[in-house]
């Protein structure tokens, strides 16, 4: 027994305690361990790829540069948000807490400075989660549930900084402190979310809590108070008291192990299996190249290639299956030719190699129908069509 | 960051979507509000903007 908790976080008592009340304090324990295994440990881990193992959009260590606005670019589920605040380089980079069992980490470095930004200028890091995957919190109800955020951060800019949790169905939120006191050195933080008994949260595919990592705004979003509970979205209040990470390009701020769970206690970790990170992030991305392989490289591997014939116009038409369900039918797609050619996919017929814009006349969850049309190619003749493909369909 | 309306004939019927091109990367977007890429495009609009007609190459 060492320290003054168990590694659950439920307290020891200490040496000179004296039971004097041997119900209560049973009673006292079974409700703080009912707490984990009920309504702690249950939910898992609410964030998708915490540890930012899965990097599909940009490989590890590969840098996305010139960033401005809203984008994915490198740890997948992990997007920025930013306006008016600075240039960044984005990397998901193996970097890590040492002996915490994490590899990798997402970095926002900056790299066009703002040091005084305009009032509405603001720029955060976040997770959106579906809310159908939120129905453990019983969010907008007498029984709802407290959360805990934990994740290890690392930044070169001391000082305050925010978490902001972000109701997108009913428009709310709460936002909380943490405080980087070492430059450039990881730390671990905690933090207790109270539970929200207004706002009903939909059961459904679109964005329900938003948890985002602010990294600089303008007064519009600092000049209040942070909120000590959930309640309707006050600008002012989102970001109180940030620091503002784009105002020196010697700045930059890093992340991993965030863990998101329904309960009062930060829980371990959740490590899970590369496959299974990967798989839960497909729902939202997924593309031909492999993994470490940059979209739009010149590559065969993993192409799309499919052998048939064109139809009474002289139209080419195949099914493309993805490797796991879509978030939404409603995705957005983007191809290349094996080339490295954007916006192009290879056909051939009759002896004649050119190239398509391709049309996606169908799309669904699971799949999709491509429709590759060339000026002049015959009816009914053989036709291969060959090319890669990039499916989004983040929220 | 470019738009396009791109719209098409197949044996499936008219097909319009938006064409986004950003550092020479091209995407499909459909025309739902359920897709956060075509919100940007209708705030994109919202400011002024007007999209192109794509024309098929």
């Amino acid at each position: 027994m060492a320290g003054t908790t168990t590694n659950f976080a439920i307290p020891y008592p200490s040496s000179t305690d004296y039971v004097t009340d041997g119900a209560t304090a049973m009673r006292s324990l079974a409700d703080q361990v009912d707490a984990v295994l009920f309504t702690g440990s249950s939910s898992g881990n609410l964030l998708i790829n915490g540890a930012m193992q899965v990097s599909q959009r940009s490989a590890v260590g590969t840098a996305v540069t010139g960033l401005t606005g809203t984008a994915y670019s490198t740890a997948d589920r992990w997007g920025m948000n930013c306006s008016s605040l600075g240039t960044w380089t984005q990397t998901t980079i193996a970097d890590a807490p040492t002996g915490s069992g994490f590899v990798n980490s997402f970095k926002m470095a900056c790299t066009t400075a703002n040091a005084s930004p305009a009032a509405g200028a603001f720029c955060f890091v976040s997770q959106k989660i579906e809310a159908q995957n939120l129905q453990a919190l019983r969010k907008g109800t007498a029984s709802a549930q407290t959360m805990n955020l934990s994740f290890w951060v690392k930044s070169f800019q001391t000082g305050t900084y925010v978490v902001e949790f972000y109701d997108a169905v009913n428009t709310r939120s709460f936002s909380k402190a943490y405080t980087v006191t070492t430059s450039n050195t990881w730390q671990y933080v905690s933090m207790l979310v109270p539970a929200d008994t207004t706002g009903t949260m939909t059961n459904s595919n679109v964005s329900g809590i938003e948890i985002n990592f602010w990294l600089g705004a303008g007064t519009t979003y600092t000049s209040g108070t942070l909120p000590t509970a959930w309640g309707a979205v006050t600008n002012a209040n989102r970001a109180a008291g940030q620091t503002n990470v784009a105002s020196s390009t010697s700045n930059a701020w890093q992340i991993t192990g965030t863990q998101l769970t329904v309960g009062s206690i930060a829980t371990p970790f959740e490590f899970k299996s590369f496959a299974d990170d990967l798989r839960e992030c497909q729902r939202y991305y997924e593309k031909t190249y492999d993994i470490g392989t940059s979209v739009g490289s010149v590559v065969n591997a993993g192409s799309f290639v499919s052998s048939q014939s064109t139809e009474s116009s002289g139209t080419v038409n195949y099914t493309i299956t993805f490797k796991v369900q879509k978030r939404t039918a409603s995705h957005t797609i983007s191809f290349w030719q094996n080339n490295g050619t954007s916006n192009k996919w290879s056909i051939g017929f009759s002896g004649t190699d050119s190239n398509v814009t391709p049309t996606i006349p169908w799309r669904g969850e699971y799949n999709i129908v491509v429709s590759s049309a060339y000026g002049g190619c015959p009816a009914w003749v053989p036709a291969q069509i060959l090319g890669h493909w990039a499916v989004s369909a983040e929220l | 960051m470019k738009y396009f309306i791109r719209t098409t004939q197949s044996s499936f019927g008219e097909i319009v979507s938006i064409v986004r091109e950003h550092n020479g990367e091209y995407a499909h977007i459909p025309l739902s509000e359920e897709n956060a890429d075509y919100c940007a495009y209708l705030a994109w609009v919202a400011k002024g903007n007007t999209a192109k007609e794509w024309i098929e190459e």
